[in-house]
């Protein structure tokens, strides 16, 4: 089965206010889905909802063929959602972290697993620090460090490269795509639109909660620019957000 | 123009968080947790204020009089010499986050800075003198108790700045402390010496069945006197203006205080101290205090880095013992002080009874170990907060991970219970051994002395404090915003009212599920004593059916918090939409 990830119709409501309004979309084994939209589109309420911190108020979402209603634990154990605002124990050292995990996601040989991943992430030298000990960026990459070792089918990003400098940047865009060519499926919500257009196959853009465009970067560019030459990722984005009525564009 | 704007930012916070709060009334749970604290209060203080005006006691002030100002002089005093030994002399004034970002670049001079602490402070201290009027039930005293705490306020500001100034001229934390020392032991002496002097102590020997008020009249006479006179002025001023005898006498203080908030804020200004930097860091050191007294950051102090785990945890296996791993770490890695303190004060409370009951002092000890058994196991689940209660500013982390919510509850609650477990057998095997060590006659007590009785307090004992580990995670699973409140929500009458009635029901339901066993019980020991009456081993065999039902009821209830927890929404608040 290529689908990793389906998401039909959820919706996220709090109280009154809706949040993710009637969102479907699909990623496949090895694609990367850029999820993006103006602030409060409700990007991080569709991602937490992936990762099974928020139950959907309605809809269904299926991880590798898992109902997450249904068998969350299962659906979990082959996804890794790395937050944009890391949250770390802060009594655990780097290394008790990844141990931890490893324990949760009943990964074999996690031990021969731990050094490659923190030399891969620039952590080696700080393995034995408490988070206090650690930068804002260097939190960020022990988060990321945790959602890799059990090598998920899934990875979902919140704003990967928050808190990094230009090398771990550099060096996370490597570890996503390397990780999609590998066969992960990748959903990544950023505002940087230039890491959208340069990493992600295919896109989701919301607005408001609802979905406004789906499809692959190159036909929605196509799509805005009518045949009028090229455009930009950023000048599509901008339009097809400019409008509150969200005619969809799906491509 | 900027005194405008920091009246502005004064005014409106404290409007805006009254109408926040206002509004939050419409929601069930503040309204009925603020009408459960408005009734605390209103039994605790105001009721028990008003009938006692009513059954025609004198007002504070009067009561105390003269005697009563001078003893809050001598403490205004002492707190006032006592500021300038404070080991902090970076000069770090107190400001938020927001106050840093907006002030500390705007053109906004230093002393207008000052200005602006001094103004932000009033409505706090406004609403503390209100309160304290009222408690003391004397009308028209709170304008003094408001100008008392801000010109106190103007000082402890100005002290900040001199003891900062200090330290550039060469006078660090050592010298000041030694300085602060000899001046309160002069203090001291010249005090003890003016009562040794004046009539009180021959008034005291001499008199018998004197009246009260000419008695505290004497009393306080040794206070009018120089050099001692002298130096209580200042301090007078402020004692007054709390307590005044007389409404003139209030008058008279307002006005002293008035020109001496002058005085102290004109020296202020005059220090020539950069506060800015060092108050980025006292600011920042104030709010890691104030989150973790909320709640925010229930993780406490890593007050032991390098401790290792207490056991190694194993590639795979069941999830609920990683839980149980990292629970354990954080236990060996935060400092239990408190728990320690609580221990130690309770011991020695004990002890000092016992003593005089016992002079035996080996038998003593033991059946102090064995009160602290029972004191363990009722409030360990209360002080021992390494489970759910540690991670609740991680939930959305937990609800991620791959492991059932039944498996995530049983291996957060293992840790504390773990811990519980041990201290129950240590303190009970050290309790039994030391009163047979003793050979202490204990009467109908002599069953204490049996291996029964550990093994029947033991299964009763570790349960029970499950049961209640149960509830206090239940809190967290069921009301998580109210076990975990926002900074601005953890004070006021709403949160006391949250906090009396998680109290209530945390009782309520360790009652009700202690009612089946203690029912029971009661055949249990009926069919033991008729089986096998005589035997030493009857308590411990009629212990077991309520035990057991017990352990269903703790079994169930785990299925019932996990399937809770699997189904929690962990920010039902609007604010997290991304």
């Amino acid at each position: 089965m290529d689908i990793a990830v389906e998401v039909h119709h959820l919706t996220k409501q709090y109280g009154t206010f809706t949040a993710v309004d009637d969102l479907s979309f699909e990623v496949k084994k090895g694609e990367v889905l850029g999820l993006v939209g103006p602030n409060g589109a409700g990007k991080t309420t569709t991602l937490r909802a992936l990762a099974g911190i928020h139950p959907p108020s309605d809809g269904q979402i299926r991880i590798c063929g898992y109902d997450l209603r249904d068998k969350p634990v299962e659906a979990k154990r082959s996804i890794a959602f790395m937050p944009d605002e890391p949250r770390l124990f802060e009594y655990l050292t780097v290394r008790e972290h990844l141990q931890f995990v490893g324990r949760l996601y009943q990964v074999p040989g996690v031990e021969a697993k731990v050094e490659p991943l923190l030399a891969e992430l620039e952590l080696t030298d700080r393995r034995d620090a408490l988070p206090n000990e650690l930068s804002r960026g260097m939190k960020q990459k022990l988060m990321i460090a945790c959602g890799f070792l059990h090598d998920p089918q899934v990875l979902v990003f919140d704003e990967p490269l928050t808190g990094l400098d230009p090398l771990g940047i550099r060096r996370m865009k490597e570890s996503i795509t390397r990780r999609a060519q590998d066969g992960a499926a990748v959903i990544l919500s950023s505002h940087l639109l230039h890491l959208v257009e340069e990493l992600c196959d295919t896109l989701v853009i919301i607005q408001k909660g609802k979905l406004v465009a789906y499809g692959t970067v190159e036909t929605l560019k196509w799509q805005i620019a009518q045949g009028k030459g090229d455009v930009s990722l950023e000048d599509a984005f901008l339009r097809i957000t400019a409008t509150d009525d969200a005619n969809a564009h799906t491509g | 123009m900027v005194l405008r704007a920091f009246l502005f930012v004064t005014l409106h916070s404290v409007r805006n968080r009254f109408l926040h709060q206002l509004r939050r009334l419409r929601q069930p749970r503040y309204l009925v947790s603020a009408i459960v604290g408005l009734g605390y209060f209103y039994w605790v203080y105001f009721k028990r204020t008003f009938a006692a005006g009513a059954a025609g006691h004198l007002p504070l002030a009067r009561q105390v009089g003269d005697l009563g100002v001078g003893i809050i002089s001598l403490g205004v005093l002492a707190m006032m010499v006592l500021a300038w030994a404070l080991p902090s002399d970076s000069g770090g004034l107190v400001f938020s986050e927001a106050e840093i970002q907006f002030f500390f670049p705007a053109p906004v001079s230093r002393r207008q800075l000052l200005l602006y602490k001094l103004l932000r402070s009033q409505p706090q201290l406004f609403i503390t003198a209100g309160i304290m009027t009222l408690l003391g039930a004397v009308r028209g005293r709170g304008i003094g108790t408001w100008i008392a705490f801000s010109v106190m306020g103007i000082y402890m500001m100005m002290v900040s700045l001199g003891r900062a100034r200090l330290r550039r001229a060469g006078f660090g934390f050592v010298p000041r402390l030694i300085a602060v020392l000899l001046v309160c032991a002069g203090l001291t002496l010249l005090v003890a010496a003016q009562f040794e002097r004046g009539p009180m102590i021959d008034t005291f020997r001499s008199t018998t069945g004197m009246h009260l008020g000419p008695l505290l009249k004497l009393m306080a006479e040794p206070l009018h006197h120089a050099p001692l006179s002298v130096l209580l002025f200042v301090p007078r001023l402020f004692a007054t203006a709390v307590v005044p005898p007389e409404p003139m006498d209030l008058a008279i203080s307002i006005l002293g205080l008035a020109v001496l908030a002058v005085v102290l804020f004109f020296i202020t200004t005059r220090f020539d101290v950069a506060f800015e930097e060092a108050s980025i860091v006292q600011s920042a050191k104030m709010k890691q205090r104030l989150e973790r007294r909320t709640g925010r950051n229930r993780s406490g102090t890593v007050a032991f880095p390098r401790a290792r785990p207490l056991f190694q945890l194993a590639e795979t296996g069941r999830p609920e013992i990683a839980i149980l791993w990292k629970n354990l770490i954080a236990v060996v890695r935060r400092s239990p002080i408190r728990l320690l303190i609580a221990m130690v004060f309770f011991g020695l409370t004990i002890s000092i009874v016992v003593q005089r009951m016992y002079p035996n002092a080996v038998a003593t000890c033991g059946l102090i170990a064995l009160a602290m058994a029972g004191f363990f196991a009722l409030l360990g689940p209360v002080l021992l907060r390494n489970d759910l209660r540690l991670d609740i500013s991680r939930l959305e982390i937990l609800k991620s991970l791959p492991i059932s919510g039944e498996a995530l509850i049983a291996g957060e609650i293992a840790a504390p219970l773990a811990m519980i477990a041990s201290g129950e057998i240590i303190l009970l095997v050290t309790g039994v051994a030391l009163l047979r060590i003793s050979a202490v006659a204990l009467g109908p007590l002599r069953v204490l002395l049996t291996p029964e009785f550990v093994v029947t307090a033991l299964i009763l004992a570790i349960p029970i404090s499950a049961m209640q580990l149960l509830i206090q995670n239940a809190a967290v699973v069921l009301l998580p915003a109210w076990a975990n409140p926002p900074k601005e929500e953890a004070q006021g009458i709403p949160a006391t009212g949250q906090r009396l009635l998680m109290l209530i029901a945390h009782l309520v339901v360790l009652t009700v599920c202690l009612i089946p066993p203690a029912i029971l019980l009661l055949p249990s020991v009926w069919i033991a004593t008729k089986y096998f009456g005589g035997s030493s081993a009857l308590i411990a065999l009629a212990a077991l059916p309520p035990v057991a039902v017990l352990v269903a009821e703790i079994w169930m209830a785990i299925r019932l918090l996990g399937d809770q927890f699997d189904q929690i929404d962990v920010s039902s608040d609007v604010e997290a939409v991304g």
